[in-house]
C-alpha cells in the first residue's frame, strides 16, 4: 500500500504549497509548472527557483499551452539536472518525456515528476483573453463526481490513460468530494517519501480506498473512447475518406512542431517537398494531368503516421493548433494505437521498454511473411 | 469514363521490387541467368539490407504511382547482417497496418524472404505478385490529384 499525505489547501493552492515547501526547504533546486503571465499575458511553463515567483503559478489549470514532455525535453536534451528538479505535468506530457528519453532527446536523471490524474484539458485557445472561471469551477465540481467537463479537447474525452504512470507523485484529484478543501498526493516512489518527510506537511498516510467517481470516470473514457473511434472511419481501398480529410491541409506543419515526439530538427518530409523538382512536376503531370503544388500534402501525413505513431501519446496538440479543423489528434490516436497494439506497446509505459522499431522477437509476426 | 477503361484495357502494373544485395538480388540474377520465365514489369532497387528500407520509402513508390511494392530479404537467421530481416518484419507490419487504417489495400505491399539460391522462388513470387496486383487493377492513388 502506498502512502499519501493530505494538504490542507484545494487543487492549485495545494500543489502551490508542495512546490513552494520544496523550494523553500532545499528538497529540489527549481520546479516546472504552467505560470500565469503578467498583465493577461498568457499560460506557459516556467522554471521557477524563486518560491515568491510561484504566486503566479497554475499548476492545474486544465489547458495545455505546450506539451510538458517536450518542455523537459528541450530543457534536459543536452545535459541532466544535476540537481533535483520537480515538474507538474499531466500523464500524458509525462509519457512523451518517457517517449524521448528513449530517442535520446531527454534525460530523466534529478527529476521528480508530479502529475495529476487528469480530468482532461480545454483546447489551447482558450488561454488567450477568455477567464475560463465559470467553466474551471463546472469542470472541478464534474471532477469531484467522476464526470468529464464539457468543452475538453476531443481526444481527453477518450483517454483512458488519465492516471499517471511511472511518476513520483500523483495529484489524486478524480472523484474527490474534498477537492475544495484539501489536497490528496501519492507518493509512488521511495524518493518522493523522502522529500515530503521533511517538508512539515503533515504525516504520510496508507493510501485510502478508491472513490468511487474514479471508477466512474474510467468507464466515461472508455466509452468516449469508443464513440471517437466510431466516428472515423477510413475503412476502403483508395484511401478515399483518408485523402478527404486531409485534403483540406494547408501544410503549415503546425501539428509537426507541436508533437512531442516529433523532435527531429529537419523534417525529412519538408525537405523533400522542397526537393520536388521539375522531374516531379513532369512526372506527376504525365499521369495524372493534373498535381497539387507544392506536392506531398496528404503524404506528409501518412509519413508522419508511419514516423511517430508507435509512439503517439494522445496528447491532442495537433488537433488544437490545427488550422482548418482537421481532427489530426483523434486520427493519430486511432492509428497510433493500432499500431501500438501489433506490438502490445504503450508509449510512456516503461523507460525501460524499447520502442518496437528498434527491438524485435525471433518467432513473431508470421503473417506479414506472405 | 472510355478514355479510362482503354487505358485499363492495355493495362501493364507497374511492380517495385526492394531487393537485399546478399540474397534476393543475387536470387533475381539466379533467375535471369537461368532464364527464367518471369513478368518483365517489376523494377529493382538493390538495398544492402532489408531493413534500409523505410516505410516511407514504400508508400512514396505507392504515391508516384506504383501498383505494388515488394521488399525481400534474407531469411529470418540468415541475414548478412545477423538480424537486419528482424528489424524489416517489424516495419513491415507497422506498414501494413498503417495501410490498413488509413483505408489503403495492403495487400499491394508485401514482404518475402528469397535466398540467393532460390532463382525460382525469385521468379515464381514475381508471377505470384503480379497475379494479385493485376487482378486489383490500377493503383487508386496514381492518379490522384490532391495527394
Amino acid at each position: 500500500m502506498t502512502a499519501t499525505i493530505t494538504i490542507d489547501k484545494p487543487l492549485d493552492e495545494g500543489v502551490r504549497t508542495l512546490l513552494r515547501s520544496m523550494l523553500e526547504k532545499g528538497t529540489v533546486r527549481a520546479v516546472l509548472t504552467l505560470r500565469r503571465l503578467e498583465d493577461g499575458g498568457g499560460v506557459a511553463h516556467c522554471l521557477v527557483t524563486d518560491p515568491a515567483a510561484l504566486a503566479e503559478a497554475v499548476p492545474l489549470l486544465p489547458v495545455m499551452p505546450s506539451q510538458g514532455g517536450q518542455v523537459l525535453s528541450h530543457l534536459t536534451q543536452e545535459e541532466p539536472f544535476k540537481e533535483p528538479v520537480a515538474a507538474v505535468v499531466r500523464p500524458c506530457e509525462a509519457r512523451a518525456f518517457v517517449e524521448l528519453m528513449k530517442r535520446n532527446q531527454a534525460f530523466g536523471d534529478n527529476l521528480v515528476l508530479i502529475s495529476p490524474e487528469c480530468p482532461g484539458v480545454f483546447p489551447v485557445q482558450r488561454v488567450s483573453g477568455d477567464p475560463m472561471d465559470d467553466d474551471i469551477d463546472a469542470y472541478w465540481r464534474s471532477t469531484s463526481e467522476g464526470k468529464g467537463a464539457d468543452g475538453l479537447r476531443p481526444v481527453c474525452t477518450g483517454c483512458e490513460l488519465f492516471e499517471p504512470i511511472g511518476v513520483d507523485m500523483t495529484l489524486r484529484l478524480v472523484g474527490r468530494s474534498d477537492l475544495d478543501k484539501v489536497l490528496t498526493v501519492r507518493l509512488d516512489t521511495q524518493r518522493a517519501e523522502d522529500m515530503v518527510k521533511d517538508l512539515g506537511l503533515g504525516k504520510a498516510k496508507e493510501d485510502g480506498k478508491d472513490p468511487k467517481g474514479l471508477e466512474a470516470l474510467r468507464s466515461a473514457r472508455a466509452k468516449g473512447r469508443a464513440d471517437l473511434r466510431a466516428e472515423l472511419d477510413f475503412t476502403g481501398e483508395d484511401m478515399a475518406e483518408f485523402s478527404r480529410t486531409f485534403g483540406k491541409c494547408i501544410s503549415c506543419h503546425a501539428c509537426s512542431k507541436v508533437c512531442p515526439i516529433c523532435y527531429c530538427q529537419m523534417c525529412y518530409f519538408e525537405a523533400r517537398a522542397a526537393a520536388a523538382g521539375p522531374a516531379w512536376w513532369r512526372n506527376d503531370l504525365k499521369r495524372k494531368g493534373a498535381t497539387r503544388a507544392p506536392p506531398g500534402t496528404v503524404f506528409f501525413h501518412v509519413g508522419r503516421l508511419l514516423h511517430m505513431s508507435i509512439s503517439c501519446v494522445a496528447c491532442g496538440m495537433c488537433e488544437d493548433v490545427c488550422p482548418v479543423d482537421i481532427p489530426v489528434a483523434r486520427i493519430f490516436k486511432k492509428v497510433g494505437e493500432a499500431a501500438q497494439e501489433v506490438f502490445e506497446y504503450v508509449p510512456g509505459r516503461d523507460p525501460k521498454e524499447e520502442i518496437p522499431i528498434k527491438t524485435f522477437v525471433e518467432d513473431e509476426l508470421h503473417e506479414v511473411e506472405r | 469514363m472510355a478514355d479510362k477503361k482503354k487505358k485499363e484495357a492495355g493495362y501493364e502494373p507497374k511492380i517495385l521490387s526492394f531487393c537485399c544485395n546478399w540474397c534476393s538480388y543475387a536470387g533475381a540474377d539466379l533467375a535471369g541467368v537461368s532464364r527464367l520465365q518471369m513478368p518483365a514489369n517489376f523494377r529493382t532497387i538493390r538495398v544492402m539490407c532489408s531493413s534500409r528500407v523505410n516505410p516511407v520509402y514504400v508508400f512514396t513508390a505507392l504515391e508516384r504511382g506504383a501498383d505494388g511494392v515488394i521488399v525481400t530479404g534474407c531469411h529470418p537467421g540468415d541475414c548478412h547482417y545477423a538480424r537486419g530481416n528482424y528489424f524489416t518484419r517489424r516495419r513491415q507490419a507497422l506498414l501494413e497496418k498503417v495501410l490498413e487504417e488509413i483505408g489503403f489495400d495492403r495487400e499491394r505491399v508485401m514482404l518475402r524472404w528469397i535466398s540467393a539460391s532460390e532463382g525460382p522462388e525469385f521468379a515464381s513470387t514475381m508471377e505470384e505478385f503480379d497475379a494479385t496486383i493485376r487482378s486489383k487493377g490500377k493503383n487508386p492513388l496514381s492518379e490522384e490529384v490532391f495527394l
